[in-house]
């Protein structure tokens, strides 16, 4: 049946003439002249959010079990591999190309689509545009983790960058029927976040908790990550990877006043991120929590990233502040709830997404690009009655969306790994080996 | 004396554990281990070649019990592990003496 199965990829393959790229409209005649330091600024950004791939796998891999973790940097590998594929192939085409409000319809596999940005090149834009898609499919990998089968998750990245972020993405990017409405989200807090994080939720929820997760009380007990160093490095390569993901947004480099406020207003609401949350942590429960004071880094930076274009740098403080508050709680929340989110994925990027989203409306500055004044700025509730309007159907669309998906994939061929897989671990199961092998892994409770 | 060694799978620990501290017994201790099981066997994959595993991981413990505990010990042990899978080995073997290092008390009065 593989054989076969082998054989058919083979010819499609085989059946894609490699002409078909060489009539690329944007190195015809008709081209505009390329500015050289704009390309090569979308092309630097896009290798700082293609790092944050590295990001997210150790984050991932650090606070799950070493039993798991092979498993989740395959998903991880994969998801992008797989995005940057579907991507290619339709993603670009429904969230960039010509079409109506819902959804593009022309530029699959990159045919007959111009670049949209003045002067760069479409394949530079088209990689900075692969790599959201890649954050926001790997988002999904840490709620889902140690419990969800290698195949299904496969079958999800596929549909999330093929379909479903490129929706959203059109509706808010693409010039769809949000940004008519003036919905306004600069580098993704709902977009790329608030979808990765909703999703999370989703594939949580149907999932269920991970075995032990709850006692018969629905009391929380803890499954410790295995490598603290992993997650902590992971966090200071999304930090770093950030600064592509926000300023690389401009797609510029023509207003440097723009740029510089933005990377400033990314750093510090990273570190007011990291600071409160730890804050809370330590009097919320007595101790300064080494892995809630990372997700609070990780918060801050979720919840700056739609007004980081358009808020002062202490307007910036006060959003990565209150997403290191919000982190907190929502971890709590979910707990309460008897989510089991193993990474903190929906409380960091879900609830801090939207978090980020209705900020604009608070602070935003129509000076610097916002749609109006935000509430505590001198302007009304309209920006903030906007941005709640785009996130509830945004993400209203992606829990919808990712319903539907996860049901399909579950009656194809199963959700969720089996019982003695979970409890041999995933590494050993799905991949057939150990990720640690020469190590004795200890048990401690 | 008597000390008790009980062989069981990683995920039992926390229902054995209860089990025996509900029944007065808070003297454990545990060690991981590698054992065979029998009929047990995995393969491993990699890089194109295989290999036969066949030592997965257990936990050991050992509580040291007078003789009139004995009884008691086994049946919170076997409580625990039928709660939690229902599967482990427990061995009964003599203790000849111990002692509480940094009082000196002896024997039956230590456990």
């Amino acid at each position: 049946m593989y054989r076969r199965a082998f054989i058919v990829v083979l010819a499609i393959l085989l059946s894609i003439s490699p002409d078909a790229f060489a009539q690329d409209a944007t190195t015809g005649v008709e081209a505009p002249a390329f500015n050289a330091l704009d390309t090569f600024w979308v092309i630097f950004a896009a290798i700082l959010v293609f790092f944050m791939q590295a990001g997210f796998g150790l984050v991932e891999a650090g606070l799950v079990r070493a039993k798991n973790a092979g498993n989740i940097l395959m998903k991880n590998l994969m998801d992008f591999s797989l995005a940057s594929l579907a991507f290619l192939a339709v993603g670009y085409a429904v969230m960039w190309g010509q079409g109506n409000s819902f959804i593009g319809t022309e530029g699959w596999f990159l045919i007959g689509v111009e670049t949209p940005v003045e002067g760069v090149p479409l394949y530079a834009f088209w990689l900075f545009q692969a790599a959201f898609a890649g954050a926001a499919a790997t988002i999904v990998a840490g709620g889902v983790a140690e419990r969800m089968k290698f195949s299904a998750y496969l079958y999800y990245s596929i549909v999330i960058s093929a379909l479903i972020y490129p929706i959203v993405g059109h509706w808010v990017w693409g010039g769809g029927w949000l940004a008519e409405l003036g919905f306004y989200d600069f580098a993704g807090s709902t977009v790329v976040h608030g979808v990765g994080g909703v999703a999370a939720l989703v594939g949580s929820m149907m999932l269920g908790p991970r075995i032990g997760k709850f006692d018969k009380n629905g009391r929380p007990k803890v499954i410790s990550g295995h490598s603290m160093p992993l997650a902590a490095l992971g966090v200071f390569i999304l930090w770093l990877g950030w600064f592509g993901f926000n300023a690389g947004s401009t797609l510029s480099l023509s207003d440097p006043y723009i740029v510089s406020l933005i990377v400033i207003n990314t750093t510090v609401a990273a570190a007011a991120g990291a600071v409160v949350a730890m804050i809370v942590a330590w009097i919320k429960f007595g101790k300064p929590d080494v892995s809630i004071a990372f997700n609070g880094v990780l918060a801050g930076l979720v919840g700056i990233t739609a007004p980081c274009a358009a808020v002062t740098p202490l307007s910036a403080v006060a959003i990565g502040a209150i997403a290191g508050v919000l982190v907190v709680f929502g971890l709590l929340l979910l707990d309460r709830l008897r989510i089991d989110d193993p990474v903190g994925a929906i409380s960091v990027h879900g609830f801090c997404g939207i978090w980020g989203t209705l900020a604009v409306g608070l602070w935003g500055l129509e000076s610097l690009g916002a749609p109006g004044d935000g509430l505590f700025v001198g302007g009304g509730l309209s920006v903030l009655g906007i941005q709640a309007v785009g996130t509830i159907a945004c993400l209203g669309f992606v829990a919808a969306t990712m319903w539907i998906t996860f049901k399909a994939i579950d009656v194809a061929s199963g959700l969720r790994v089996s019982r003695d897989a979970e409890l041999r671990g995933l590494d050993v199961r799905e991949h057939g080996m150990e990720s640690y092998a020469g190590f004795q892994i200890f048990v401690t409770d | 004396m008597k000390m008790i060694v009980a062989i069981v799978q990683p995920q039992q620990l926390p229902d054995i554990k209860e089990a025996l501290q509900s029944a007065g017994f808070n003297n454990l201790t545990c060690t991981n281990i590698l054992g065979t099981v029998a009929n047990q066997h995995e393969e491993h994959k990699y890089r194109g070649a295989s290999q036969d595993i066949t030592l997965f991981q257990k936990v050991r413990l050992e509580i040291g019990v007078n003789d009139d505990k004995v009884g008691e010990a086994i049946d919170a042990l076997s409580s625990g592990a039928k709660e939690s899978g229902g599967s482990g080995i427990a061995f009964v073997t003599e203790l000849f003496d111990c002692v509480e290092l940094g009082t000196g008390a002896r024997g039956v009065n230590v456990l």
